[in-house]
């Protein structure tokens, strides 16, 4: 059967379109150029000295630390509530765990102001929750924890997506046979659907913690812009640009570089992972 | 000795089948959607019947009327299933050693290699499973299901995802290796070569009923119906 649709193939070729080529081109190329061009212009227009100026700027450290510190926490909370949560919607399918998927997917899309506004009605001073924690003396709102809550929140959902289709994913029979090997559910967590999606989970906690690095507008208003308590890098910028334009600057290309080997690095072990199975995979069926 | 005798419901299909004690090889063939391979399931405990008692030896694995349901793990049940399933992030050594457990080390890895030597697939111990063959993931996911020490088999479609050459091979082996290893077996097949290979007893299996059980040449004397006849013609 092989052999007759290669020489049915072989006999039909396209023919060479200008038209497609050109128009393929000029409008990948618009678009491309239009993306770079900003990239390109934060680079080109800052000499050394400015961007050393910029990057010794005295709100940049504290920024970066808190930054890094947030990211990093909410990140351990995005994967550590995450994945069991990504795990039990790729075991089923029915009306509740749809609902339940674009519920958590929700904060992913709405505008920044709204999941500000949400937070704070939620664990404000009166939020549902904040009213209750207020008067045993907590407060939330404008301090370290509302930065890492606001990150959660709004990075949760590229994890989330990630995890469950990564999840859903694996060939069932896979489970099933662990099972019938003897393997406790614990067991075939850890040792089957854990590592098989492995790299799903991987570039889901990336794309999430990238997300939780430029939260910006959730974070202005449930944590404010609160200079070595709760500004995080991104406001920095933000600030900086109304004072210092080239510490803007710097901070910024700080961002695009740590942003850029981040995705970077991703893309290539991903693609040299999905290489290696297919790769390899050919042999059979 | 397996016995069966369950109803099962999913969505709107409903498996109603009696299978009665047998210590020998069944191979269950029928049209696609039959409900063969939920019957395995029914046996493998992942799909729960809605009634019915499925008894292996002097154990029952499940009774309805009493609650009794021993879950998958610990029914030791081997199970290949179609396309094999092998654990794609493990060696082929680590597959094979994966339900061998309470023992230590050594004692495991000397298992792994009796398998892998009796199977004669020594040579491929540690190699990753994606490279393999159709035939010798076959073997391996063979080995796999062994090693547990199975009180009966579970083989969903073993020759279907091989090519012409290769499932003969491998029916052959299976057939010789069933025949040495004699614990119940139950093989879903598409593949009149694989009931003539596989001797025992054949249940068709028609919209979630039973419609025929017998050996070879009890279907070819007396089939039961068009099904039947068609398959015995060698027809898919």
């Amino acid at each position: 059967m092989s052999t007759l649709t290669k020489s049915t193939s072989k006999g039909r070729r396209l023919p060479r379109n200008v038209w497609w080529k050109t128009g393929t081109a000029g409008a990948a190329g618009l678009l491309l150029s239009f993306m770079l061009l900003p990239i390109i212009a934060l680079i080109v227009t800052l000499n050394f000295s400015d961007f050393r100026a910029g990057i010794t700027h005295p709100s940049v450290w504290p920024a970066l630390k808190l930054s890094l510190v947030t990211t990093t926490l909410s990140l351990v909370i995005v994967v550590l509530g995450g994945t069991p949560l990504a795990w039990l919607l790729s075991r089923r399918d029915n009306r509740l765990v749809q609902i339940i998927e674009t519920l958590v997917r929700l904060p992913a899309v709405l505008p920044p102001a709204v999941a500000g506004v949400a937070l704070l009605l939620a664990f404000g001073r009166m939020g549902l929750l904040g009213g209750w924690l207020a008067r045993m003396g907590y407060s939330v709102p404008f301090t370290l924890a509302a930065v890492v809550m606001a990150a959660t929140f709004v990075s949760a959902p590229f994890f989330l997506q990630a995890a469950t289709s990564a999840f859903r994913g694996i060939d069932d029979s896979q489970l099933t046979v662990a099972r019938t090997l003897g393997a406790s559910p614990a067991r075939v967590f850890f040792r089957i659907a854990l590592p098989l999606a492995g790299p799903g989970l991987i570039a889901g906690a990336a794309m999430s913690w990238a997300r939780a690095l430029g939260e910006f507008g959730a974070t202005l208003m449930f944590a404010g812009n609160l200079s070595g308590k709760t500004q995080t890098l991104t406001l920095a910028v933000y600030t900086t640009f109304e004072s210092d334009m080239r510490a803007a600057q710097a901070l910024s290309l700080v961002l695009v570089v740590v942003a850029f080997t981040l995705l970077y690095a991703l893309t290539v072990t991903t693609e040299r992972r999905a290489r290696k199975r297919n790769g390899s995979s050919g042999g059979s069926a | 000795m397996l016995a069966i005798d369950v109803d099962a419901k999913i969505d709107d299909f409903s498996l109603q089948v009696e299978l009665p004690p047998s210590d020998a090889t069944t191979v269950l063939i029928g049209p696609n959607g039959a409900g063969k391979t939920t019957l395995l399931k029914c046996v493998l405990g992942v799909v729960t019947p809605t009634r019915g008692v499925i008894r292996l030896g002097d154990n029952e694995l499940l009774r309805t009327a009493s609650g009794t349901n021993v879950p998958t793990e610990d029914r030791k049940l081997g199970y290949v299933p179609q396309r094999y399933a092998l654990f794609s992030h493990m060696s082929v050594r680590d597959n094979v050693g994966f339900g061998i457990q309470g023992v230590d080390r050594e004692t495991r890895s000397a298992q792994v290699s009796e398998l892998l030597d009796d199977l004669a697939i020594a040579h491929l111990a540690e190699r990753a499973t994606p490279s393999l063959s159709g035939g010798e993931s076959q073997r391996v996911a063979l080995a796999r299901a062994l090693a547990i020490g199975p009180r009966a088999l579970m083989l969903d479609e073993p020759t279907a995802a091989l090519d012409a050459s290769a499932r003969r091979k491998v029916r052959q082996f299976l057939a010789t290796r069933l025949e040495a290893i004699g614990i119940p077996t139950l093989v879903v097949s598409h593949d009149i070569e694989d009931v003539e290979a596989f001797r025992g007893r054949v249940a068709v299996l028609e919209k979630g009923r039973l419609t025929q059980l017998g050996d070879l040449d009890e279907l070819r004397s007396a089939p039961a119906t068009p099904f039947v006849e068609e398959f015995l013609r060698g027809a898919r």
